[in-house]
């Protein structure tokens, strides 16, 4: 696959996605509001928690937001790049318009990521790192461990892109179901605590076989210093391992669509 | 009557073939509920207590589960529905259908929920009751069915409402989001409302989103007398007559705008 | 070169295609039914099927709804591969080799766009240019003399959904036609579309198939598309080929009659009125519709007869070819 063709078949559609919400700008700013508001409001959950009771152990109230800043940041990313594939897929899948991706001159996942930019994903960015701003500034903490952290997040969005590709591959089985998003939010409902919270067992299963924890807790932790930075290693290998997985599913998947027709 | 049953009969055949969508839930709601323990009991044990607001951790547990019970129970698509339809242009068509479009998909909600009953509600309740453990108060089970049939009831007026401001504001989906996180906060849907600082709890007592979540789910915790339990329900009664006014009116002036300017 | 000139750029040999479908019934027992158990049956698309195109062909595929047409196009576009047998497109093995493959053709499904609805078709070309790796100089001429040649001018920088059908139809046209295809697929290309814009429409895939001896394959149920575009067509019927070559002989094939309408200016009784291998379409004391059988009779003979019998009262004879749709239900209808 060619790496500048598809920035710039990801440019063009990105400007053309922003072109296409500029046409309905009301509707637009106010959904970006909603986003927005409904990020903003989950660290008023957390000061209502640790109002009543002494909070998650090991973490006081700005190191919890700088927890849910994260976690609201890495889903922002993947909202903003990677989810739109899922809903094109299963909406291509349910209309019988997918041959057309196929007649495309470019690999079919490639092709339908470049198209994904939603500039939706923007105002939870905007709202994420707003929270973990704030928390920071609560701690007064700034130092160059945020590279690491910066690079952990990202790495995380990796992951939710490799579940966005996994939950799309099924859409060419189970057509019309709209809720395999709710499978990635299987992942993301793990990755909303601490992992101080699990037990031992569990807690191992969501570092190193469904790595859901990493989402928000790993770069958090680093970051507050409760984990070494060598956590990065020990991330990378499973989770380029699940992306390969990931993408291996996408062309069985494909491949059954070609010979089943659709 | 024969028409509407037709209609539930008919969307309870249709929901069998949405089958693997309302199985998901099997999967979704016990992670979920699995992740709310582990959290609520890390901090019950780390801050030392037995109660937190009136909430034992069995008690926050049963309740956690209890909202998915309830919001499965009164979910419908109806706000959806008519955005889609307004902004396809396949509202009127609806128009031209005998039946009333709200009613007829006040009834398809009904053979919906009907199925979802077997395949997602009991299971979730019984996946809480077997491997969490919670409790409900079976005295006060029937009276729980009732309240949750009228938040039913409003929940679906509500949405309506929301719904209906697509005619006005074609592309609404902002509009419907903000309504669902304000109502998740002031239903008591996100941690009951006895968690929350007494000036928000003042604020949810006045409104009516309480009714959707918060109080029959407590009805049925047994934290209320059958005297009050009985008062609740009646306010419940009164605020589905009002929704149920302002829904007709709403839907007057809509078709009042149909009919003068076209969707 | 004329070696170049009668290249083969499909070759399908021997296909066949296959699919299950599972069997359902209605009812509130049988939806229950389903729950647990389902059967399938296999049913063939396509039995057999062979043919071959040559470079520059305009070739128009039709056939009832069912009859295995889009699983054709799909098995030639490489979206689908078949269960048995070869298939050659300009080379290409289109399943295979898909994405290097699909450089080299252009689709347009007639109902649904491609272009993006809220923004300027413009922009979309733009997006087209980065997909098919067009360079800029090439791409904008190509563009530029196309949106003149089509009158859209203005139209490309609207945004698409505010254009009419036969308006949206010509950005689509030259969106397809932008990276310069050897051979198009266009499904029922002028579906919905005034006379004139059908016409505007025919007028520039003949022109561009003229210029650059781009192979078309048209799928329609327009039976003025395939007799203004198409030198030969093909039918094809449950999965096979029923008919492949030039237009006028399906009427010499299938249809070998005429249509003989005489008009009288004085009402006539011509409840006595027969001839040899002609049918009486309708009868009064005004008309008479008659269908002559041309293999067995001539023509000439029944005007004859006409004029010896009604002579003087005769104010019209009109002799019409049986429309092609007639015969086309004719041939759809066998099994």
């Amino acid at each position: 696959m060619n790496i500048i063709k598809f920035f710039r078949i990801w440019k063009r559609s990105s400007e053309m996605a922003i072109e296409h919400v500029m046409a309905y700008k009301t509707a637009f700013f106010l959904l970006l509001l909603s986003l927005f508001l409904g990020d903003i409001l989950i660290p008023v959950i957390s000061v209502v928690i640790y109002q009543v009771s002494s909070g998650i152990p090991g973490w006081n109230l700005a190191e919890f937001v700088l927890f849910q800043g994260t976690l609201i940041i890495v889903i922002g990313l993947w909202h903003a790049f990677f989810a739109s594939l899922l809903g094109e897929t299963i909406s291509a899948v349910e209309e019988g318009i997918f041959d057309r991706t196929l007649l495309k001159p470019f690999p079919s996942l490639a092709f339908l990521t470049a198209y994904s930019f939603d500039p939706d994903g923007l105002a939870e960015i905007a709202a994420g790192i707003i929270i973990v701003g704030w928390a920071l500034a609560k701690m007064n903490f700034f130092n160059s461990t945020i590279l690491i952290y910066i690079l952990i997040l990202l790495l995380a969005v990796l992951f939710e892109y490799s579940l966005t590709i996994i939950a799309a591959s099924m859409a060419f089985t189970f057509v019309r179901t709209w809720r395999l998003f709710e499978l990635i939010n299987i992942a993301e409902r793990f990755s909303r605590y601490p992992l101080d919270v699990y037990n031992k067992g569990m807690r191992f299963f969501l570092t190193f076989i469904v790595p859901a924890g990493i989402a928000a807790y790993y770069p958090a932790a680093v970051l507050m210093g409760k984990q070494t930075v060598f956590v990065v290693f020990e991330m990378i290998i499973p989770i380029s391992l699940f992306f390969v997985f990931s993408l291996w599913l996408w062309n069985i998947s494909i491949r059954k669509y070609n010979s089943a027709g659709g | 009557m024969s028409k509407f049953s037709g209609v539930v009969k008919t969307s309870i055949k249709d929901s069998i073939v949405y089958r693997f969508d309302m199985a998901i839930t099997l999967i979704t709601a016990p992670i979920s509920i699995l992740v709310f323990y582990s959290l609520w009991s890390a901090i019950y044990k780390y801050s030392g207590v037995d109660v937190i607001r009136g909430f034992t951790l069995v008690q926050l547990i049963s309740y956690y589960v209890l909202t998915w019970v309830i919001g499965i129970f009164s979910y419908s698509n109806i706000e959806d529905a008519i955005s889609h339809q307004v902004r396809s242009g396949g509202i009127t068509k609806e128009l031209l259908k005998p039946l009333n479009y709200l009613v007829s998909n006040f009834f398809i909600t009904i053979g919906h929920r009907s199925f979802a009953m077997f395949i997602e509600i009991i299971p979730v309740f019984a996946i809480g009751f077997i491997f969490f453990k919670i409790k409900t108060s079976l005295t006060y089970l029937p009276f729980f069915l009732l309240s949750a049939i009228f938040a039913f009831i409003l929940v679906y007026l509500i949405s309506a409402l929301v719904g209906m401001t697509a005619f006005w504001l074609v592309h609404n989906r902002g509009i419907v989001k903000i309504k669902r996180v304000l109502i998740n906060f002031l239903s008591g849907a996100v941690i009951p409302l006895t968690f929350f600082p007494s000036w928000f709890q003042k604020l949810s007592y006045i409104l009516p989103f309480q009714y959707l979540t918060f109080i029959p789910i407590n009805i049925w915790l047994g934290k209320y007398t059958i005297i009050q339990t009985i008062q609740f329900l009646g306010i419940q009664l009164l605020w589905i007559a009002v929704f149920y006014m302002i829904c007709v009116f709403v839907w007057k002036a809509a078709m009042k705008k149909v009919a003068a300017v076209g969707i | 070169m004329e070696k170049k000139d009668d290249e083969t750029v499909i070759s399908v040999k021997d296909v066949w295609r296959e699919f299950k479908t599972s069997k359902k019934e209605a009812g509130l027992m049988a939806s229950i039914k389903s729950l647990v158990k389902r059967d399938s049956v296999v049913e063939n698309a396509l039995k057999g099927v062979s043919l071959e195109v040559k470079k520059g062909e305009m070739v128009g595929l039709i056939g009832p709804n069912g009859a295995g047409k889009s699983t054709l196009i799909k098995i030639l576009t490489g979206v689908l591969f078949p269960s048995k047998g070869d298939v050659h497109v300009l080379n290409f093995i289109p399943w295979k080799q898909r994405t290097k493959y699909v450089e080299n053709i252009g689709v347009i499904f007639g109902q649904k766009t491609q272009l993006w609805w809220d923004i300027p078709a413009l922009d979309t070309f733009e997006l087209h240019k980065e997909l098919y790796s067009i360079p800029r100089d090439e791409f904008e001429k190509r563009r530029d003399y196309m949106i003149k040649l089509l009158g859209i001018e203005e139209l490309v920088k609207k945004p698409v959904r505010q254009l009419s059908l036969g308006e949206r139809m010509r950005c689509e046209i030259v969106l397809c036609l932008l990276h310069k295809p050897k051979m198009v697929f266009l499904d029922e290309p002028t579906i919905g579309l005034d006379i004139i814009a059908k016409d505007k429409i025919r007028a520039f895939i003949k022109d561009f198939n003229k210029s650059y001896k781009t192979t078309f394959i048209i799928t329609t149920h327009d039976m003025a598309d395939i007799e203004k575009l198409c030198q030969r067509i093909i039918i094809i019927n449950h999965g096979s080929i029923v008919y492949d070559g030039p237009l006028e002989e399906i009427r010499k094939k299938f249809a070998n009659y005429k249509i003989v309408d005489c008009k009288f200016s004085e009402p006539i009784s011509t409840s006595s009125f027969s001839f040899r291998n002609c049918k009486v379409l309708k009868g009064n004391k005004h008309e008479l519709l008659l269908e002559l059988d041309l293999t067995k009779a001539k023509i000439s003979n029944l005007i004859n007869h006409l004029i010896t019998k009604y002579g003087d009262d005769i104010e019209d004879i009109d002799i019409q070819e049986p429309p092609i749709e007639e015969i086309i239900k004719l041939i759809y209808k066998k099994k």
